[in-house]
């Protein structure tokens, strides 16, 4: 019977469609094959022109590894809510706002455990009324997490009076979250990659994936079948919101300064992650891989540009062609294959 | 006597509405509607738009409550206040293009809110992705799809092939009665032939299918009884060698 499966399977896949067409046709399949060619031809052309192209020095190498995770773990977060068919433009201010309160409550003496519980509870709790707003009385998210956006902003300026906290969490934790293992590896980098895998487990192999997907590709479809939609969209909300929190953590405690109102138009990079990643703005399409790519490529592509000494709006320039041609070429593979 | 034994010989009654009324914001969508279905039994369900056919569906589905009236269940009433309650009675609903996500595979679609579970920890509850292709695999070569895999996204499929996905998931879950909204619609005649049969063969696999539709001629070959609603009253509940296409052109008309 298993046999049987694994066959019919490799018949279907190799006779339909070749497997390159296969690849190109997923969802994060331009965006990884574009990722590849870059990162080869940077690495040739820095292996040839090692002094004015340093793509492959150690010191851009720690750089990359640092600057990625930060948006990375953010467009994880936002991809599942979009592929769940939401939107959370809120991310950036719960980002800063959740790593100002760890620093507070750290500040007034308490562990650092408690500081970190502290940020996540106020993740959660804006996750939830994102959630709760939008499935509730059906106002489209888009619209409800601008709205939190601006309040969050506030409220963040609020509770700092706009003067940065500064502190030293303890060595064991800095070491944990920012360490460097081996000499080359940064510890951001390697969070990254544990929570791409736990969300690529989370999508795909958890029951609450499949709904994910089923709410964001078909609601009625999903409701028909007894999925408890509000439940689920809620949820990945929550889950966003939390992939916010740990960003925004890991972003402070390494440099020490923390103020709330770091990072503007954060969550546009991250919506711009995912639609390079391959994510259907209108749910129900999209990967894990594809988002963490498209966040490796933003990044990639501002070193590019910093190294090779081009003008900072370069970086703004590509971002919106890769927007619009990304999202096209995605629209015409689909229909092609 | 002799029509009592007939009586007798299909009398298995599987469900039963009786007095469904549904009023919608001052409208009287169904009225007074009483009807039984047999086991195994193929009944179609006809009439115009807006005589009330999808307001019965959506009652019997369990995705609204009649206001009024009773539903039994193979001889128990029931309640039925959500698409669950329907599901876990055995009662399967298949809408016309609501029944899928289009970005899914078939066998994550089969499994949609069923998801075989590899082990449960607390909220975890990690999927069985090999039992789902396999059992997948299974269900669809109930309904003749020797050729297509599991993980075939449904938007690579045709209309027909999409109706022979749902009708396989019902299948699979050993559903006992299936409510197919309009299933024949928008189909090449191909495909219409095509899911024609397996609703046919859903009889023979004990199941009873309540097809909904307004092109009679679709309905009337397999159909054995069928019922006939116009602006929300049942007008016609009739066998089918008790009646004809034209007769019942007539009543719908």
């Amino acid at each position: 019977m298993s046999g049987e499966y694994t066959n019919s399977l490799k018949a279907n896949r190799y006779i339909q469609k070749g497997l390159f067409d296969r690849f190109r046709a997923s969802p994060a399949g331009n965006v990884i094959l574009v990722f590849l060619l870059v990162l080869l031809t940077c690495s040739i052309v820095s292996l040839i022109y090692p002094d004015n192209f340093r793509f492959l020095s150690k010191p851009n190498l720690i750089i990359l590894q640092r600057a990625i995770p930060t948006l990375g773990i953010m467009s994880i977060g936002v991809g599942i809510l979009m592929i769940t068919g939401e939107f959370d433009l809120s991310v950036g201010a719960v980002f800063g706002l959740s790593a100002y309160i760890m620093a507070m409550v750290y500040s007034a003496g308490m562990p650092i455990l408690v500081g970190v519980i502290a940020a996540l509870l106020v993740g959660i709790i804006f996750g939830l009324i994102n959630g709760w707003i939008t499935t509730s009385f059906g106002i489209p998210s888009f619209i409800t997490t601008l709205g939190t956006l601006f309040i969050i902003r506030s409220g963040g300026r609020l509770v700092s009076d706009n003067v940065p906290i500064i502190f030293q969490v303890p060595d064991w934790f800095k070491t944990l979250m920012t360490g460097r293992m081996l000499g080359y590896i940064q510890m951001q980098f390697v969070w990254f990659i544990i929570i791409a895998i736990i969300a690529w487990i989370i999508l795909n192999r958890h029951t609450i994936g499949n709904h994910f997907i089923s709410v964001g590709g078909n609601q009625m479809s999903s409701t028909q079948v007894g999925i408890n939609v509000k439940k689920t969209k809620i949820l990945a909300f929550v889950l966003c919101s939390i992939c916010a929190v740990i960003a925004g953590i890991m972003s402070v405690i390494r440099v020490g300064v923390v103020n709330t109102d770091a990072k503007p138009l954060m969550e546009l990079e991250c919506v711009a992650a995912c639609v390079m990643g391959g994510v259907a703005l209108t749910g129900g399409r999209g990967s894990i891989v594809g988002v963490a790519v498209g966040a490796i490529m933003f990044h990639l592509v501002k070193d590019i540009i910093i190294l090779g000494k081009l003008p900072a709006y370069y970086l703004e320039l590509f971002i919106g062609l890769v927007i619009v041609f990304g999202v096209t070429l995605n629209q015409i593979a689909k229909k092609k294959y | 006597m002799s029509s009592i034994s007939k009586n007798n010989n299909n009398s298995s009654v599987i469900m039963e509405g009786k007095n469904l009324n549904k009023w919608y914001k001052g409208i009287h969508a169904l009225k007074n509607v009483s009807f039984e279905l047999g086991e195994k039994e193929v009944v179609g369900l006809v009439g115009d738009n807006g005589a009330g056919k999808s307001t019965l569906i959506k009652i019997l589905s369990g995705a609204h409550r009649q206001d009024e009236g009773q539903i039994f269940f193979q001889g128990n009433e029931v309640s039925l206040s959500s698409p669950r309650d329907s599901m876990n009675l055995g009662i399967e609903t298949i809408y016309q293009y609501t029944a899928l996500v289009p970005q899914m595979s078939i066998a994550r679609n089969i499994f949609i809110g069923r998801e075989p579970v590899l082990f449960r920890l607390g909220p975890i509850a990690y999927i069985d992705y090999k039992k789902m292709g396999i059992e997948a695999l299974e269900a669809l070569r109930n309904v003749g799809f020797e050729l297509r895999s599991p993980d075939t996204p449904i938007d690579e499929l045709s209309g027909g092939e999409r109706q022979g996905v749902t009708i396989a998931r019902a299948m699979y879950f050993k559903t006992k009665v299936m409510i197919l909204d309009e299933p024949t619609n928008h189909l090449s005649i191909k495909e219409t032939n095509k899911v024609l049969g397996w609703v046919e063969d859903l009889k023979h696999q004990g199941i009873t299918a309540i097809f909904i539709t307004h092109n009679l001629h679709h309905v009337y070959p397999i159909a054995d009884k069928l019922i006939v609603l116009s602006r929300g009253e049942k007008i016609a509940d009739i066998k089918k060698e008790d009646t004809s296409i034209e007769e019942l052109t007539n009543l719908i008309v």
